[in-house]
């Protein structure tokens, strides 16, 4: 075992958080977005993580077998939300069909907030592995001192 | 390192070896004496030189394991810091208790040298 | 195998050497994460270096003579270490291919390890200067 791993695998959370960040403020920021370039109101994405084994280049995962209970974490799909969008009666809006109805995102900013909070939590927590799988292998180097 | 620690030694020494038993060790490459003399203390099956000399080649094997792990380590083939400092100190503690060893049975012979016969 | 600077010493020189470099490409990197159209670099020389001094004892080649030069087995020291773009990299979309979290990852990891190398050199020396000082007598 070595710490190379935990730091590589530690890294791929950091990213995979940064990620979701980045999807959490896009929603935040389109939230009243009726118009987009492919049509319709902006929709609500999010992002899918899913757990891969821990390889370093393609030659190393054909060559080597690895470790089954070491997986790092990837973003495989940033998804679409499902939910249909909310309409609003505003006959006035440029945006109005023929019943008067305006299409807005169906995002709620107390779920994404929570989100948000949820991915800053998890970067930290990733942040303090590293620090610790760094210490840990500093106070090897004491070992000979 | 098994077989020949400080204690075993300087219990060797303080049994009162002879002259021609003292001619027997040879721990430096420098230190020539005449091969002779019989095994020393009852207990021991093999002579004092075979014991030595096992332990200059234990050491050796392990200054060359510590080579090979720090060859390792420098080119990025094992990441596991803490296996490749302690082969690497104990090679280093082996190696200063022998030179240890060999200070005191040098010294040792050097006082018998001066006895007057 | 009677040289006082062995394969081991030069192969830890060179290893710090080139995780120097290593460092310095990684910290470019790091500065230009931003950068639009920076393509991020890599530096690889463990197996160019693991060949060099020969790990497995595969390249020997035995001479008849003495005299002879020694065959197979590059030097150690004139190691070059390949810099190319990180294929690995996922490109935004203002062109660059850094990934600050593993850039870090890297750095930290390569610090580690210079320091490993650092100090495994400082104890062969020392062991070198304790024998060459008559055992510390």
């Amino acid at each position: 075992m070595d710490f190379s791993s935990s730091l590589r695998i530690s890294s791929s959370g950091l990213s995979a958080q940064r990620m979701r960040m980045n999807t959490i403020s896009s929603n935040l920021a389109n939230i009243n977005t009726t118009r987009t370039p492919e049509g319709g109101p902006y929709r609500r994405k999010d992002v899918v993580f899913e757990a891969m084994p821990d390889f370093r280049t393609f030659g190393e995962m054909v060559t080597t077998r690895p470790d089954e209970n070491l997986q790092r974490v990837q973003v495989t799909d940033v998804t679409v939300d499902q939910r249909a969008p909310l309409m609003k009666y505003e006959p006035n809006h440029p945006e109005a069909n023929e019943e008067g109805m305006v299409a807005y995102p169906n995002i709620n900013m107390m779920e994404e907030m929570a989100n948000m909070l949820q991915a800053t939590r998890s970067y930290e927590a990733n942040v303090s592995a590293i620090q610790a799988s760094k210490d840990m292998a500093m106070s090897a180097l004491e070992i000979g001192r | 390192m098994d077989g020949l620690t400080i204690s075993s030694s300087d219990a060797l020494l303080e049994k009162g070896q002879t002259l021609r038993q003292m001619g027997q060790s040879r721990i430096s490459e420098g230190l020539k004496a005449p091969e002779m003399g019989p095994s020393v203390g009852g207990s021991i099956d093999k002579t004092f030189s075979a014991t030595l000399k096992d332990a200059v080649n234990q050491v050796n094997a392990l200054q060359k394991a510590s080579d090979i792990k720090m060859q390792e380590l420098a080119t990025g083939k094992t990441k596991d810091i803490s296996e490749v400092m302690i082969t690497a100190e104990r090679a280093d503690i082996a190696l200063k208790l022998m030179v240890q060893v060999r200070n005191k049975v040098i010294d040792a012979y050097h006082e018998i040298m001066k006895m007057q016969v | 195998m009677s040289q006082i600077f062995d394969k081991t010493a030069q192969s830890l020189a060179s290893t710090l050497k080139l995780r120097s470099l290593r460092h310095n490409m990684t910290a470019s990197n790091i500065a230009n994460a931003e950068t639009p159209g920076y393509k991020a670099k890599k530096v690889d020389f463990e197996n160019a270096l693991a060949r060099a001094i020969d790990l497995e004892g595969l390249r020997g080649m035995s001479t008849s003579d003495p005299e002879h030069f020694i065959v197979g087995g590059g030097s150690i020291s004139n190691i070059r270490a390949e810099v190319y773009d990180n294929p690995d990299g996922a490109t935004t979309n203002d062109g660059n291919t850094v990934d600050l979290e593993s850039e870090m990852a890297t750095l930290q990891e390569n610090s580690i390890l210079y320091k490993a190398a650092l100090q495994l050199m400082n104890k062969k020396l020392g062991t070198l200067k304790y024998a060459a000082s008559d055992g510390g007598r």
